[in-house]
């Protein structure tokens, strides 16, 4: 037997042992797991887009589409072109960074960390579209998507994470805790839609005379789960990659992730039949959603019972806090300032709280709280400003004329499912 | 059916396409070669006439409306005219202005404004009707109220005020763009959004249209053209 092995051995010359000048160096190794985290977050535009889309009516799926899809590429470009810089660069005063704008001649770990961010970028920037479907005109959201690549996003990011060329942010020293993203991608993201949701106003007759709420199904809720699980997906690199290094920690925090989004779920559909409501998908895989962004913050310093625990609140604070914004007679077309910005809250709280081997420390808790205000501060304050000049400057809401028609048509000329449109809503010989 | 009244529902089902002396060109083809042949045979009258006036694009909607006419032609012995067809109707009601208009007994050659017009009363007769009474009421009220947010001449405003309130008006009066009736459907579904929510809107106003797409093929002023 020894001797067949040996022979099949020396048959076989590449199968010795080269030597260690073969093996990959830890600097790649890492390179290929963060490479391959940016593949899985970017897929996320696809989740989005797709979660966003089925929840919006036929008339206007071309339209939600196409912002999930160009929010990405100039939201890429303008984040190379500014954010890197203005989030990673040299940060003297921990506030903003100073240099490496529009970055070229880096190394190839710093153009990997690049890309990593962008991806990230374009989550949070990604965020808004769907909050504000269906009355939003397409040159006013693709100018605020900009704004909040290149300055809203990587302002705040530098003061969280700022410090990869010198100097943290101001955050950061104080020991802010977000892993991957609760407040700095999830919440930002949520503090613009609900800006942009109290410019833009409610879609027509969503809300009656005396408040009520009319419901506006999605065409598609197919399309729906389809964007929830391949968003769950994404999450694995989006938490995992965070490490940015191949590392053995990766398992549970992915792990954390995938129990937070099940957890989510699970609360949000115990909540509905012990209230014996209609268990809705659409409401089930916010709830998930929701437990994938509260363990944002904390995947990588909780133990797995208290990411379950997190992601079951978190799921049940998607079902009312939803009811409350729509209280307050906003129009949140899929629940974004919710799922984002209101699990975004809890998640980096928890992250404080249930800080291992330091649970409930209220000092780190103190600064959990900063930071979760300064980013609504900025966020918010921000993003208000900047949409009430481009309600005024550019125009931001759809004409009633274009919001009856669909916005397929009347931004894109084009209709999502020409051969099975039901309802006449437009001249359908304009269309070629 | 006697020769008779299929003569008169081909003139009627004609008399959209045609002007008056086309019409009568039309008539003469078709006492010399198909008033005594089937119902098939209109097939080879809409060609030959879509040919002879340039009309092939028209010649579906033609051949559309003389197989409605023909198949749906009854006297009215009281006046002798000749009722309008019944309509088919998806999931709506045909509003009764709209079956008892006798006005088409005599229609003359109509300049396009005016055609445009006369659809677009019957769209938002449409809505109303599908809106039921108590909400056509509010909805009417709406757009009386809101008709200075249209932007149209004074005497066109007053013109439709009266209208809306059920006033008798003289259609060949009235300037009206097709883009501001454009605006003034557009406001009639802003006024069924914030009534019934904008999925109940669409559904009303995709209704109309299809309604009075069906009820009057053929004409010129396709009803799509207000949205």
């Amino acid at each position: 037997m020894k001797f067949i092995i040996t022979v099949l051995f020396s048959l076989f010359p590449q199968c010795v042992w080269a030597g260690p000048e073969s093996v990959p160096s830890v600097e790649a190794i890492d390179t290929i797991w963060v490479a391959t985290a940016c593949c899985l977050i970017f897929l996320m535009q696809a989740g989005f887009a797709f979660l966003e889309s089925g929840m919006t009516r036929t008339k206007n799926a071309v339209n939600v589409i196409m912002k999930n899809y160009l929010d990405c590429c100039y939201g890429g470009l303008v984040f190379w072109l500014v954010g890197f810089g203005i989030m990673f660069g040299s940060n003297p005063t921990g506030w903003i960074g100073i240099d490496h704008f529009a970055p070229s001649l880096m190394s190839h770990w710093e153009y990997t960390q690049l890309l990593f961010q962008m991806m990230f970028a374009a989550t949070a920037t990604t965020i808004v579209s769907g909050a504000m479907a269906e009355r939003t005109r397409y040159s006013g959201y693709l100018i605020g998507a900009i704004v909040i690549s290149g300055l809203i996003y990587p302002v705040f990011g530098s003061w969280a994470w700022g410090g990869m060329f010198g100097s943290n942010g101001w955050l950061k020293e104080m020991g802010f805790i977000d892993f991957a993203g609760s407040t700095v991608v999830h919440s930002i993201g949520g503090w613009c839609s609900l800006a942009g949701v109290m410019i833009v106003g409610p879609r027509l007759g969503r809300f009656g005379s005396k408040g009520e709420v009319r419901n506006i199904p999605g065409h598609n809720l197919l399309l729906v789960a389809l964007g929830a699980f391949i968003l769950w997906f994404g999450w694995f690199g989006f938490n995992g990659g965070s490490t940015v290094k191949a590392d053995v920690t990766i398992g549970k925090i992915i792990l954390n992730t995938h129990l937070a989004g099940c957890s989510g779920a699970v609360g949000i559909a115990t909540l509905l039949l012990v209230m014996r409501k209609p268990v809705l998908l659409t409401t089930v895989l916010n709830g998930s959603i929701g437990g994938l962004v509260a363990i944002t913050a904390g995947c990588a310093t909780m133990e797995v019972p208290l990411a379950i625990l997190t992601g079951l609140l978190a799921g049940i604070l998607v079902y009312f806090g939803a009811a409350f914004i729509q209280k307050l007679g906003l129009d949140d077309a899929v629940d974004a300032i919710t799922v984002h910005g209101m699990c975004g809250i809890w998640g980096t709280l928890a992250a404080g709280m249930f800080y291992t081997d330091n649970m409930f420390d209220l000092g780190i808790i103190g600064v959990q709280l900063i930071g979760i205000l300064a980013a609504f501060a900025w966020g918010f304050g921000c993003s208000l400003l900047m949409y009430t000049l481009l309600h005024k400057v550019v125009g931001l809401r759809s004409d009633a004329l274009h919001e009856q028609r669909g916005l397929d048509f009347t931004e894109h000329a084009e209709l999502g499912y020409p051969e099975f449109q039901q309802i006449e809503t437009h001249n359908r010989s304009e269309i070629r | 059916m006697h020769t008779n009244e299929k003569q008169i529902a081909v003139r009627y089902a004609l008399q959209a396409f045609l002007e008056p002396r086309q019409l009568d060109q039309a008539m003469n083809i078709w006492h010399g070669n198909y008033a005594d042949k089937p119902t098939f045979a209109l097939q080879g009258f809409v060609r030959e006439c879509s040919v002879l006036f340039s009309l092939e694009n028209s010649r579906n909607d033609m051949y559309l409306s003389l197989v409605q006419h023909l198949s749906t032609i009854k006297m009215h012995p009281k006046h002798g005219t000749i009722d309008m067809p019944s309509p088919v109707a998806i999931n709506a009601a045909p509003s009764r202005a709209m079956l008892t208009d006798k006005s088409k007994a005599t229609e003359q050659y109509e300049p396009e404004s005016v055609k445009a017009f006369t659809v677009l009363k019957m769209v938002i007769e449409q809505l109303f009707g599908l809106s039921g009474s108590a909400a056509a009421g509010e909805i009417r009220t709406y757009l009386q109220n809101n008709l200075a947010s249209l932007q149209l001449p004074k005497q066109t405003s007053n013109t439709l005020k009266n209208w809306l309130s059920g006033k008798a008006i003289d259609n060949d009066l009235l300037e009206m763009t097709v883009p501001a009736m454009r605006r003034l459907v557009t406001l009639a579904y802003v006024a069924l959004c914030e009534h019934f929510g904008p999925v109940r809107a669409d559904g009303i106003l995709d209704g109309a249209i299809r309604y009075v797409s069906q009820t009057i093929p053929g004409r010129r002023f396709h009803p799509q053209k207000l949205l």
